[in-house]
């Protein structure tokens, strides 16, 4: 048994150095993706927003809540690229008659996806703080927590991200489901707005909002930067996370199993 | 005598879709001994791809059973796929790694030490004259060439029995030529071969026994003269064409 799980843990990690190898070669242009878009939004957020009547604090709220919606927008390109592989070249294929069990060939896209997804947003905070200075404080910032919410986040992602490729019939629906299901989702989930400003304003749809996982991603990670004051207890959103992160998981893997048919 | 090596019991494989059951698979019971080439052979949907990739366990039967030494491959598939290497009708290498990572992440896969995983590498890369494209990305390769590499893949860990399903399909005839002698050599080195194909002659050519499958049953299986003598004809294509019209009849 002990051998088998080494045997097991040595394939899972060579099939994740092959994603690594190949994201290599990658990431610089995700980095500048980030680079591009991320101040444009801060900025915007920050300097013209306010003007509108928002709070001065808003960008740096704004900016903390980004290192998600970052990596949950990457859930875009994986499953594209996940999708026209199933349909087209289908190298996952090969993966699917390795000596492992083909739910770890599945975890292990759910890890790499969540690697390829947290590595470029990690540059988002030092690129707020510079933009923002004194706008956007740290006093409150906790780097445990930080890290806590940034590898579960993460791999919230990465689960997601198996549940939306596997309910992707082909290219053709990518974008349907990218307009009809996830910008909703991330509209709702906390991206503008703290789940207690919700709760105030429209009690009953903030209590809707708790079934979507994004409001406790965007919440825990404005708390392990800028302090618990105003959101949703940090743990409670870990646990939620680590619920949704199984759940989409289980569901991804489940359908997937049934879609590419696999032992 | 001929030692069997797995034995395929009563395989049966149903697609499901909304108003239709397909039976690509019906009721398939097959012997296939060690060292020799099988070829499977049959018109487009007879069963020949579905056959040999629930063989190479990339999907499982709806009903039926793989025996190897009497006990089903899928109490323990892992084991089982250790022995087994699948080349695919058309090229799944990964388009972003040279052809040499592609051939050293398969052998890691398979747990081979760096050092046995280079000297694989290096074996297989010179058996299938791949010296010059090491660094080239497959899809940069001719269908030929990237039909070589998905064998040397499918061999990188030694095994034992190789599936390769149609590996000749749209090749030039001097193309194809030349992978029958890697396959040829696969057989000489011991190695069990199941090869899918709708080429006749090929299947004439590089077949121990033959196993012609019609709608997912097997219609014939031998040694090709033995399929001709029975049905007396000169050539398998004959053979071939009288069975098809036999069934066009009924």
């Amino acid at each position: 048994m002990k051998s088998k799980i080494k045997t097991y843990a040595k394939t899972f990690f060579h099939l994740l150095k092959t994603d690594m190898t190949i994201y290599k070669d990658v990431i610089g242009s995700d980095i500048i993706d980030i680079m591009v878009w991320t101040p444009t939004m801060i900025l915007v957020a920050s300097y013209i927003l306010p003007q509108l009547g928002l709070t001065p604090e808003y960008g740096a709220f704004f900016a903390s809540g980004l290192i998600f919606s970052a990596g949950y927008w990457h859930i875009w390109s994986i499953a594209t690229n996940f999708v026209a592989d199933i349909n087209g070249s289908k190298t996952i294929n090969h993966n699917l008659t390795l000596p492992i069990p083909n739910s770890l060939v599945l975890i292990k896209q759910i890890i790499s996806s969540a690697i390829q997804s947290g590595l470029p947003t990690l540059i988002i905070l030092p690129i707020g703080k510079l933009l923002l200075l004194n706008r956007f404080p740290l006093t409150n910032f906790s780097f445990f927590k930080f890290a806590v919410i940034f590898i579960f986040s993460n791999l919230f992602v990465g689960a997601f991200s198996m549940f939306i490729v596997s309910i992707i019939k082909d290219m053709n629906h990518t974008n349907q489901i990218g307009v009809r299901f996830m910008f909703p989702l991330w509209f709702l989930g906390g991206s503008q707005f703290s789940w207690l400003t919700l709760h105030k304003f429209v009690p009953k749809v903030s209590y809707v909002a708790l079934a979507n996982p994004l409001i406790y991603a965007h919440e825990a990670s404005r708390v392990a930067i800028l302090g618990q004051k105003g959101y949703i207890p940090f743990w409670t959103c870990i646990g939620m996370l680590l619920l949704f992160t199984f759940l989409f998981g289980w569901l991804g893997i489940r359908k997937m199993k049934k879609r590419l048919d696999y032992v | 005598m001929l030692e069997k090596l797995i034995e395929i019991k009563s395989l049966k494989k149903y697609y499901q879709t909304k108003n239709k059951t397909t039976k690509a698979l019906n009721n398939v019971s097959l012997d296939i001994y060690k060292g020799e080439i099988i070829g499977l052979l049959g018109v487009n949907g007879a069963g020949k791809t579905t056959l040999s990739t629930i063989i190479a366990t990339l999907h499982p039967p709806t009903e039926g059973d793989i025996l190897l030494n009497d006990e089903s491959i899928y109490k323990n598939i892992n084991s089982f796929r250790r022995m087994i290497g699948l080349c695919p009708q058309s090229s799944n290498l990964i388009t972003d790694l040279t052809v040499k990572q592609n051939l050293l992440f398969t052998a890691r896969y398979y747990g081979l030490s760096k050092q046995e995983t280079e000297q694989r590498v290096q074996e297989l890369v010179k058996k299938f004259g791949l010296q010059k494209y090491v660094t080239s990305k497959p899809d940069t390769l001719s269908g030929g060439y990237q039909h070589r590499v998905l064998i040397a893949r499918a061999l990188m860990h030694n095994p034992q029995l190789v599936v390769l399903d149609e590996p000749t399909v749209g090749l030039d005839p001097h193309i194809r030529h030349q992978l029958w002698e890697n396959i040829r050599d696969l057989k000489k080195s011991g190695i069990t071969v199941i090869l899918t194909t709708h080429y006749l002659d090929e299947a004439e050519i590089l077949s121990d026994r033959i196993c012609i499958l019609d709608k997912g049953k097997i219609k014939l299986i031998g040694t090709p003269e033995s399929l001709k003598k029975t049905h007396n004809k000169n050539k398998l294509e004959d053979v071939f064409l009288k069975l098809m019209n036999e069934e066009t009849e009924q």
